[in-house]
């Protein structure tokens, strides 16, 4: 089954649009929703959780469409926004009875080995006195309390130092152990998200570049240095970016179109991410 | 909805632990029958009706506001959750004032007479309901600041239309006989019964109004 499935959403804001968005995230895998500022990320997340309305197209979670089934769907979801979540005078104890009293199954227990975990004081300190990345931690440790089968999550690890932020990339890796756990997270920090992901959807001003398998996207890359006349020699379709270093380019390629006697260095996720965005196409230089 | 009320009761421990002397006072005030007896009355209503309102501000400026759009909990819960809020709130006010009353019940010369008694709770209870009722649906549709903006426009040309009516009202016998001959007692129950139906009324268009609300 699918945990999240969105087919042909259209959403306008104005000048911006997010066109014919088609993402399929199955259950039990991890997802990361890579883009620059304003590429649509949040909203995309903000209409897979009914916060922002869809214009067109039809969005399903857990196979059911969510204007039939979100409200008791989000029993089943944890959520880490991108911005602060609790009010200013709340302690860490009143966030656990709160949410008692909010989710059908809320897991004191588990709530408070997260908290010890991230050392977070329980009653000395009010939200608005936690730093950002405390806050950070607090909203992860509530979204992994309720037994949710699905995690959505808007930047959840910036503003941590990187101990942290791999500590918290292990929870969530330990937490997709079970079959039918399944997290959606976008993030600017793209050396996270390969770390952690088996699917990358990157979105560049409103469209879905990429949506596929981390190790394919990574196997059907390469990185090709090489004289500028060299690569006026390939396919265009065979490179899908170019960065001029003046003696030379260094061209993202797609290695099923190059021709055989090329050797390639292996492209990051970061790499194909850059080249990408900068849209440097070989017509271009 | 109690996890919700829950959070608004922490939240108001916190930026609210002065005001229950406030409200002690003004109940007390508004019990002992002196001249501005009905001012305290109303001025304490007031108060009590921001409570809710600002707690909504304090929502939107923390965050919680689209968080609390993430739990299983349905819109017309989260709205109600603001109501019941404003009307506990309001039906504790009421309670300082109805416990001051019966204290001055058993001391001479001092204490409302039966008239003032029904008339500062009929005001009461109809000056902490209307704001309520209006406020709400524009709290929740346009944001704590510009809702107050809109309020203080229809204010004053509610104020204006209103002097400009009953300015005429001398000049007019029918009308001018029509409230001379109103029994003050109806009024006083009329009031507050109005002042619910527009709660009621202001209650569904909030939940539409948070149901086509986007975060």
């Amino acid at each position: 089954m699918n945990a999240i499935e969105l087919s042909h959403v259209e959403k306008s804001y104005g000048q911006f649009q997010l066109k014919d968005l088609n993402l399929c995230l199955p259950s039990g895998y991890i997802m990361g929703l890579i883009g620059e500022n304003g590429a649509g990320k949040s909203t995309t997340i903000k209409m897979i959780l009914d916060l922002v309305k869809k214009d067109q197209g039809e969005i399903r979670i857990f196979g059911e469409s969510i204007e039939d089934s979100i409200v008791e769907s989000k029993e089943d979801i944890g959520i880490v926004l991108d911005e602060a979540q609790f009010p200013d005078g709340v302690t860490v104890d009143q966030v656990n009875h709160i949410m008692k009293n909010i989710y059908q199954q809320w897991d004191e227990e588990e709530f408070y080995r997260l908290v010890d975990f991230f050392s977070l004081p329980r009653k000395k300190k009010r939200f608005k006195e936690f730093s950002k990345g405390m806050q950070r931690k607090l909203s992860i440790a509530v979204a992994m309390s309720h037994h949710a089968k699905l995690l959505i999550l808007d930047e959840p690890t910036s503003g941590l130092d990187p101990v942290v932020r791999d500590e918290i990339l292990d929870l969530f890796n330990t937490f997709t152990l079970e079959e039918d756990h399944t997290i959606l997270i976008s993030s600017h920090i793209v050396g996270d998200l390969e770390k952690l992901c088996d699917y990358v959807a990157f979105l560049q001003k409103g469209k879905l570049l990429i949506c596929e398998e981390k190790d394919q996207l990574l196997e059907s890359y390469g990185i090709l240095k090489c004289s500028k006349e060299e690569l006026q020699e390939l396919d265009d379709e065979a490179v899908a970016g170019i960065r001029d270093y003046g003696y030379g380019v260094e061209a993202l390629v797609r290695k099923s179109r190059l021709p055989e006697g090329y050797q390639t260095e292996a492209a990051a996720l970061e790499d194909i991410i850059i080249f990408l965005s900068k849209k440097e196409r070989r017509g271009v230089l | 909805m109690k996890g919700l009320l829950l959070k608004d009761w922490y939240e108001l421990c916190y930026q609210y632990g002065w005001f229950l002397l406030l409200l002690v006072a003004a109940g007390l005030t508004a019990a002992t029958g002196l001249p501005n007896a009905t001012f305290w009355g109303c001025y304490m209503m007031i108060m009590v009706a921001m409570i809710p309102l600002n707690s909504m501000g304090y929502d939107e400026k923390s965050g919680w506001q689209i968080y609390s759009r993430c739990f299983p909990v349905p819109s017309k819960q989260l709205v109600a959750e603001k109501y019941l809020l404003g009307i506990i709130a309001q039906f504790g006010a009421l309670c300082v004032y109805l416990l001051f009353s019966a204290i001055f019940l058993l001391v001479p010369e001092i204490g409302n007479s039966k008239d003032e008694f029904f008339m500062i709770l009929s005001l009461m209870i109809t000056i902490g309901f209307v704001p309520l009722a209006v406020m709400m649906p524009l709290n929740i549709r346009f944001g704590l600041e510009k809702a107050r903006i809109i309020l203080i426009l229809f204010l004053i040309t509610a104020s204006i239309g209103m002097g400009a009516i009953f300015a005429g009202v001398d000049g007019i016998p029918l009308i001018r006989d029509f409230f001379a001959s109103l029994n003050p007692y109806i009024i006083y129950g009329i009031l507050p019964l109005i002042s619910i139906c527009l709660l009621a009324v202001s209650y569904v268009i909030s939940i539409r109004v948070h149901q086509k609300k986007e975060s």
